[in-house]
Parts: C-alpha cells; structure tokens; sequence
C-alpha cells in the first residue's frame, strides 16, 4: 500500500514536469514567432532621430527665394510663403518692389504654417523687377514682442 | 494495482490534453490575421526656398556673447554668394546707424549703446565693427555663404558689446531688434 502511494506520487510528479516542460516550449516558441513582427510594426510610425532636425532654440530661420514668378493684373497669386517649423515666433511677410512699392503684407503665419495664394495689395505690371524685397519681421510667439528680422532681395518676375 | 492502474489512465488523460493545447497554440500560430490598414495622407512637401539663413532670435543685455548666422540650406548656382549685412533703416539704431538697446524694449525709454562686431571664428581673431558703413560707403558682412555652402565663408559670428552705461542709469532689461539684409550677388 504504501509503495503504491509513493509511485502515484512519484509518476503525478513526473506527469506535471511533463506538462509545465510542455507549456513552457510552446511560449518559447510563441515568442520567438511573434517578436519580429511587434518590432515591425512598433518601428514604423517613428521617423528615426537622425532625420530630427535640429536647431539652437535661439535662432530664427529665414527662407529667401532668388526668383518668384507672379501674373501681370492680377491680385490673387499662386506664391507659397511659409514659416520654418521649429521658429519661436511668427512672421508677418511684406512684399515691396526695388523704388519701395509694397504690393503684399500678410496676416501673422506661425511656425510650421504657410500660404498657397496671396492677395496683392495692387496689381503688378509685367517685367523683371530685380531687387525686390521680402520682409520678415518677426513677433514672439508666447509674447507677442519684436524679436529680430530680415529683409531677403530676390527678382521678381511678373508676366502675362 | 487497481489504483496504480487509475493512476496511469490519469497520467495519459492529463498529457493528451495538454499536447491538444499545444497542438492549437501551433494552429493560431499560423491563422491569417486580415487588417485594413488605411495609409495617413503624405504632408504636403515644404516649400522650395533657395536658402534658409539662421539668425539670432532676440539680443538683450542679459544675453550677450558670440552669436552664430548659419545657414541650413543653400542652393545657390555657382557663380553666385548669398550675403549677409546689418540693416539700420530697420534696426533699433541711433542716427549714426550704431545699434542701441532700449530699457524693457520701449524706444522712448532709457537707452543702451550696444556695438555689434563680426568675427570669422570663434576665437574671435580680427574683428571689425558691423553697424558702420565700410570704406566704400556699404554696410559690413555679417556673413557670406558661398554657392552650395552652409558654411560661412567670412563672417558667421556676431558679438553684442554693450556700453559700460553712465551715473544714474536705471537697471534692469535693455532690449534691441537687428535686422538683417540678405541678399544673393554676383561673385567678384
């Protein structure tokens, strides 16, 4: 009676070992199948760190342009202007001709926005306008104070 | 013998259940999952600009030091230099053209004069005053980046001096805006 107790117990043992050794194979094997596919698809929404663009917070970005091309009489024009993701401010852009005309002034474009078309102020004869100017001045973002500026030249070509 | 007989069914019952578990760990394995994955509209490419010069944001007394102007895109045809000078008509400035800092940036306040002077390198080797006009009746270089590159030719580092201030000067924060022209030329 007592021998066969201990067998009972002895083979229950075994059959358990059995058993976890069992279950735990199957996860081994589990995981191994699934680990490369959660890295798939973990990795793909993130741009990697090396296409971050990185830039001193203390500086302003300043896009110019040597030529921009506008229609003669016309007041809404297909002309993109933006502002650089990542300023601290925003931009109001003016757009004068070389004797001091200003045919544009924009509403405030924050960081990260742009213009498709603009409205002129007035119509452009056409011609090559070399030396006009863009102006940017720029406002703090948080508040609202000047903050440094620039004027980029480029040619401005109006044609029919 | 009965029992040890019970016992062995036992045991062939537990481990037919748990390969028939494995067995259908093994079929999820290999099901097919369908998912429709509705890709986000690409953002719209930026906007083509021949260059993107990097200047400093604001200048006051509180932060003085070297400043850089870099450049973080140039694509300029050979030929040509993209140019950068001090523009006093914008510029917070004396009558002179030489910069000045004005108490909590109020123009009307009390003011600081404040000289700008450009290097080439860090180490701050010749330097020359950039809110002048040069000999030939122009404004200074600030920097001058050659066609294709970020990296400054001349120029490229501005530093702001205030002056030691006067008797009875109110402390505090004295502000100032510079403005720059930028601005594509000829080489030569």
């Amino acid at each position: 009676m007592k021998n066969n107790f201990i067998i009972m117990a002895g083979v229950t043992l075994f059959a358990v070992v059995v058993v976890l050794g069992c279950v735990i194979v199957g996860a081994m094997l589990l995981g191994k199948n699934s680990a490369p596919a959660a890295a798939n698809t973990g990795g793909s929404s993130e741009a990697p760190e090396d296409d971050v663009l990185i830039r001193a917070p203390d500086t302003i970005a300043i896009p110019g342009y040597a030529q921009l091309v506008m229609k003669a009489g016309e007041l809404l024009q297909d002309v993109e202007l933006y502002n650089p993701e990542g300023n601290p401010c925003y931009f109001i852009i003016s757009i004068a001709l070389p004797d001091g005309t200003e045919i544009f002034k924009s509403s405030p474009i924050k960081a990260g926005e742009k213009t498709d078309v603009i409205r002129l102020l007035q119509p452009v004869k056409a011609g090559t306008y070399e030396g006009a100017v863009m102006r940017y001045s720029c406002f703090s973002a948080s508040d609202d104070t000047p903050m440094n500026g620039a004027n980029t030249k480029f040619t401005l070509e109006v044609v029919k | 013998m009965k029992k040890t007989f019970i016992a062995l069914v036992l045991i062939v019952a537990m481990l037919s259940l748990s390969a028939t578990a494995y067995a259908e760990n093994e079929t999820s394995a290999t099901m097919t999952v369908n998912y429709e994955f509705t890709a986000p509209e690409p953002p719209d490419p930026p906007p083509t600009s021949t260059y993107v010069v990097n200047i400093p944001s604001s200048i006051t007394n509180d932060s003085m030091g070297l400043v850089e102007i870099t450049a973080s895109e140039n694509t300029l045809p050979s030929g040509k230099i993209l140019v950068v000078t001090y523009d006093p008509l914008y510029s917070t400035c004396n009558s002179n053209g030489h910069f000045r800092l004005y108490k909590d940036g109020d123009p009307l306040g009390p003011e600081l004069g404040c000289r700008i002077l450009v290097y080439s390198n860090s180490e701050k080797t010749q330097g020359k005053y950039l809110d002048v006009y040069n000999s030939d009746g122009k404004q200074e270089v600030a920097a001058a980046f050659p066609a294709g590159s970020t990296t400054p030719s001349y120029g490229g580092f501005l530093e702001f001096v205030p002056s030691a201030g006067y008797p009875g000067m109110i402390s505090g924060t004295y502000i100032g805006t510079v403005h720059f022209n930028i601005e594509v030329r000829d080489v030569g």
